[in-house]
């Protein structure tokens, strides 16, 4: 897969860290992972900061940092290889317990305030993971303990270690000109190409309930629940304008080019994410392979709940002509959120900028490499009154780093 | 207070949200202008176009549907109590809700139009893969202030919904939705509401001699007070030289993120609390015919559906048929048995076929969930009759 140069990084956002083998395959999902050879070992602190919401409101959360780059929400993303090692070194820089779990892997138990303990395990089966601090449930997830973990498998084209007869099928029909031909014209499952949507919701009240607690006393979770009402929405740790921006968060390429996309909720709101434009196949529901990976435009997200799809990168089925006439359509976007409307909201209005992304066929042309900007340079020479949009390489906003300073904290 | 202790004594660290630079050209457009971050950001948020565009690539249809706007108080409450309602008509139409059934044939060219009158809204039609001309969406095309004609070519028979996609949060709960069924092209295709017809099973296509459309949803009757069509559109600029300012973020929001249902409805009819038998809902079927159930979401709740005596098959979610070659060939028709709840959150179909055994009253029971905390906020009950 062709990666531009166009990729920076804001100081939130999707920060990835790739373990063990995975460091020598060549921009395994994004340009700037951090790499950590087979031994190589995280440091990762959980500490108070303050989050700045789609609106500029600073809204008091507890962040993982890590060493590389600093405090983040989501948390770094991890990437690994199923069966190679994991080496985590943990340090709760906050008043009370914390901990890292990733329910069925691994669980570091609780840190008492200042105390540091290493977390030694294999990559489990290949799939999509959540981590989180599962202490004081769910409070300490929502106040932004949390974060993804992918693992690749040892073997195989597909996601998973043992997928089931109909996703072998699906993986298996990928750029195999003899089976489906007309339907999947161009290339197998890159496994770079990998997006993450990770749900997340704020209340920032209740966050303010909890910083104004004496240090070191944890809430009491029916009391942090009690009228808990999100005003804030956030996939993937930006909102609105911001995630629907980020080519790091909007799934691109040419017809031909299936991604997956690994979809995560790590906050309170059960969420109802609906794709425009296509259709995508239900692959895995909470760590298990779909027997019957059927395709849907909207699909379930419970609190906790992890579902992988399957985005086809098809022409639009229903479209016609296809393709259209005038290549200034291109590169074509079209928008994914969630359906269950309130997510879309910020501060109790200003929609849309809740829980929303875009992806975008960069051409109609088949297969890789994907279209360059000067193939297809966006719409600048459409009516600027009929799409005055950027092009991607516009798209992504200048990267800021995290202050720390008190800023916003007085 | 003098405790030194408290947490929000510390100076933290600050994850900031990125910039929208009004000085920071992204890029030059066609007439020579250049297009900011800021110029980006009111493009996505509330300075969307107001056009009615030619159709790109337009050809003559082989069907054609048309929907106006309306706003109405209509008589849907429990008792006969009338409500605020944006809505979809046809143009010699009587406002309803749910908007009348846009029905298509598979492999067809359709057009679709839409009509305003005043305000702008657009047409969604959810399911549709078309281009992102004819999506309907303000923030990645164009919002409709006249009319725009929408082309399609559906390819496979299925459920489908349309909803405006303005403001959706509020347009939508106010009513402007309704059902979108492509049947397959056979002979007395488009079908009546209802009525007997056709559908995809696998590669098959199938019979049935009733059918039952339906919409479960809520209403937070709160929201339908007379408002704003734009209340809660994020237009920070328009009355702020402050680049990043939103609209009021106090108590004076207009809460769109806190919804309360308390009327719940199938397709138009609110519950009471008794069982509904209102014929528009509840199904009357001889024995032997055979069902189609198309259940839509169309509410903002979590909804837990049960049928406790009969199973039913499901042979088309969200407009794909299950093992319908060549885009289903990787999925399966899949069963339900009785007396097991299943649940759909906002949007998402079922297509779903069952022939009842035995004669009498098959009850439906929908209980529905809040979207953040999971309580039972509400339930509703229905029936199949077979006689």
């Amino acid at each position: 897969m062709k990666r531009r140069e166009f990729i920076k990084y804001g100081a939130y956002g999707v920060t990835v860290v790739a373990f063990g083998s995975m460091v020598t395959i060549p921009q395994f999902i994004k340009v700037g992972a951090a790499r950590l050879p087979n031994g190589g070992t995280l440091k990762l602190s959980m500490k108070e900061v303050l989050f700045e919401m789609v609106d500029k409101r600073p809204v008091y959360h507890w962040a993982f940092a890590d060493a590389m780059h600093g405090p983040r929400i989501p948390g770094v993303m991890l990437m690994a290889r199923e069966g190679e090692m994991i080496n985590i070194a943990l340090t709760n820089e906050m008043d009370e317990a914390h901990a890292f779990a990733i329910p069925g892997v691994v669980d570091s138990g609780p840190l008492a305030a200042g105390e540091s303990r290493t977390l030694t395990f294999a990559a489990p089966r290949g799939g999509t993971y959540l981590y989180f601090d599962p202490l004081n449930a769910p409070v300490n997830r929502v106040m932004g303990l949390y974060g993804a973990m992918i693992v690749l498998p040892a073997a195989g084209n597909t996601p998973y270690s043992d997928p089931t007869p109909l996703v072998q099928g699906l993986f298996d029909a990928l750029g195999d000109q003899g089976t489906m031909p007309e339907f999947f014209p161009g290339d197998a499952w890159d496994p770079a190409r990998n997006w993450v949507w990770l749900f997340a919701a704020v209340d920032h009240k209740k966050n303010e309930m909890v910083r104004n607690l004496p240090a070191g006393q944890a809430i009491d979770p029916e009391v942090f629940l009690d009228g808990y009402l999100p005003q804030y929405f956030l996939l993937t740790g930006k909102s609105g304008f911001f995630s629907s921006h980020d080519p790091e968060i909007f799934p691109h390429g040419n017809i031909g080019q299936p991604a997956i996309i690994r979809t995560l909720n790590a906050g309170l709101a059960t969420h109802s994410p609906h794709i425009h434009g296509t259709h995508l196949a239900q692959i895995a529901v909470d760590g298990v392979v779909a027997e019957n990976p059927f395709s849907l435009d909207t699909w379930s997200l419970p609190p906790l709940g992890r579902v992988d799809l399957f985005h086809p990168f098809v022409a639009p089925l229903d479209a016609f002509p296809w393709p259209p006439s005038n290549i200034l359509e291109f590169p074509m976007p079209f928008t994914m959120h969630c359906h269950t409307e309130m997510s879309q909201t910020a501060a109790g209005g200003n929609y849309p900028q809740g829980a929303v992304t875009d992806w975008e066929i960069r051409s109609p042309q088949v297969g890789g490499p994907e279209a360059s900007e000067e193939e297809f340079p966006s719409f600048r020479g459409m009516d600027p009154a009929m799409f005055k949009r950027t092009s991607t390489a516009g798209r992504g906003s200048a990267g800021h780093v995290a202050k720390e300073s008190g800023h916003g904290s007085h | 207070m003098a405790d030194t202790n408290l947490r929000n004594d510390k100076e933290l660290p600050v994850i900031v949200r990125d910039e929208v630079h009004a000085d920071h050209v992204l890029f030059i457009d066609a007439d020579g202008n250049p297009v900011t971050d800021l110029d980006m950001f009111e493009r996505f948020s509330c300075k969307i176009p107001n056009l009615n565009p030619d159709t790109p690539d337009r050809v003559e249809p082989d069907l054609v549907n048309e929907r106006e706007f309306f706003e109405d108080d209509l008589p849907l409450l429990p008792g006969g109590g009338r409500i605020r309602i944006f809505g979809f008509k046809e143009p010699d139409g009587e406002p309803q809700f749910p908007a009348p059934t846009m029905r298509w044939v598979e492999g067809k060219i359709i057009h679709s139009i839409v009509h305003m009158k005043k305000n702008t809204h657009t047409i969604h039609h959810h399911g549709m893969d078309g281009t992102n001309f004819n999506d309907g969406v303000g923030h990645t095309g164009f919002e409709v202030s006249g009319s725009y004609t929408h082309q399609f070519k559906p390819r496979v028979a299925g459920t489908y919904l349309y909803h405006c996609h303005k403001n959706t949060v509020l347009h939508f709960e106010m009513g402007m939705y309704g059902f979108l069924i492509v049947d397959p092209p056979v002979e007395g295709a488009p079908f009546r509401d209802g009525g007997r017809g056709m559908v995809r099973r696998m590669n098959d296509i199938v019979p049935y001699d009733v059918e039952a459309m339906w919409a479960v949803d809520e209403f937070d009757t709160r929201w339908h007070r007379p408002i704003n069509h734009l209340a809660g559109l994020a237009c920070p600029f328009y009355n702020s030289s402050q680049v990043n300012a939103f609209v009021p973020t106090g108590d004076e929001n207009v809460g769109l993120h806190d919804f309360r249902p308390d009327v719940f409805l199938v397709s138009g009819v609110a519950s009471t609390g008794e069982p509904i038998a209102d014929r528009r809902v509840a199904v009357q079927a001889a024995w032997g015919d055979t069902i189609l159930i198309r259940l839509l979401n169309a509410g903002y709740t979590v909804q837990e559906y049960l049928f406790p005596d009969l199973t039913v098959e499901v042979v088309d979610v969200d407009g794909r048929p299950l093992g319908h070659e060549p885009e289903g060939t990787f999925s399966r028709p899949f069963t339900i048995a009785a007396g097991t709840p299943f649940r759909l959150t906002t949007a998402r179909r079922y297509s779903m076929l069952v022939t009842p055994a035995e004669i009498g009253r098959h009850p439906f029971k929908v209980r529905f969930l809040h979207w953040i905390t999971g309580r039972e906020v509400g339930r509703l009950e229905t029936f199949i009759d077979v006689l």
